[in-house]
């Protein structure tokens, strides 16, 4: 969660840019990231992206604060926006076709890290996987959200969520052939 | 395992939007005014909340009369059964039924047997008549 979040909820539903500006800073890399992971090309996933942060600022007024990190907002509305692209698209674009340039940034990572397994090798691994057991598996590993507030986003219980992510693990290992 | 799986899965922070497109999506949506509520959105909205906080309040209470309810009704009902009177009577009344049941069958018994040592007494009589002319 950002630091004085709430004041900057508060003053962006007032209409002041610098502050959903700052919002925007925060959490536009993991809602790029959610998005990539369902959506194969590059352009696809920088109008999605756009559109959900376009959609949130344009609802900022309607939203209301209950406790929980304002990313719990903007995936679902990520989620949402997903669906519907999905819904209205007729030809999907097969899973392995991950536009090179966008994979292009975490390529150089991926060396210096110098992983075992590569960046497409495993993006298309976490495509193979239901949806809600990529949502678990990326909120949880990728953006270190807590069970809690995975379990609000996906409007599942903490318990349906922790079944949802040993499932995963189990399939991503399957699908990857990683031993204990 | 899991550590494992955690430590694959961070590959994927090394995703980043690029700068060019971050600056300008944010130049477009922050030119952009956000939507002012309607009157009717905002009566929705708040009705949406009482209706929300209203029915689980409703919930509960109904939740707890039962329970209430329910422990009431089983307590009348154990202590109905303790109460000694009744307790006593019902007991009198099984006594009497049992000592009613063992007189009937004492006295029909004893009419049986009564009848029945009758019945012997006569044959042995018989017997010895006969006995007593087949000797002498």
């Amino acid at each position: 969660m950002l630091e004085g979040e709430e004041k900057l909820i508060r003053e962006a539903k007032q209409g002041k840019t610098e502050s959903f500006s700052k919002l925007y800073d925060h959490y536009l890399s993991p809602i790029y990231r959610f998005i990539y992971l369902k959506v194969s090309e590059r352009q696809t996933v920088e109008d999605l992206t756009h559109e959900v942060f376009l959609n949130a600022w344009q609802n900022i007024r309607g939203y209301r604060l209950r406790g929980f990190p304002f990313s719990s907002w903007l995936y679902q509305i990520a989620r949402n926006r997903i669906i519907d692209y999905y819904r209205t698209r007729k030809n999907h674009l097969r899973l392995e076709n991950i536009d090179p340039d966008t994979a292009k940034t975490a390529g150089s990572i991926e060396l210096a890290l110098d992983q075992e397994f590569s960046l497409e090798r495993v993006t298309t691994a976490i495509k193979n996987l239901k949806d809600d057991q990529q949502d678990v598996l990326f909120m949880r590993f990728v953006e270190d959200l807590s069970h809690q507030e995975i379990a609000q986003i996906l409007e599942k219980s903490q318990g349906a969520v922790r079944l949802i992510q040993h499932r995963a693990i189990n399939e991503l290992k399957k699908i990857l052939d990683i031993s204990e | 395992m899991e550590e494992k799986i955690s430590k694959l899965l961070k590959i994927c922070r090394g995703i980043e939007p690029s700068e060019e497109f971050k600056e300008r999506s944010r130049r477009l949506i922050l030119s952009a005014i956000p939507r002012r509520l309607s009157v009717l959105e905002i009566i929705k909205q708040e009705l949406r909340e009482n209706l929300k906080f209203s029915l689980a309040l409703g919930l509960a209470s109904l939740l707890i009369f039962i329970m209430l309810g329910g422990i009431n009704w089983g307590n009348k009902k154990q202590v109905s059964n303790l109460e000694s009177e009744e307790l006593l009577s019902e007991i009198r009344n099984i006594d009497f039924q049992i000592q009613l049941g063992e007189a009937k069958y004492f006295t029909e018994s004893a009419e049986e047997i009564a009848a029945l040592l009758g019945e012997i007494k006569e044959t042995d009589d018989q017997i010895n008549t006969v006995l007593d002319q087949i000797i002498f």
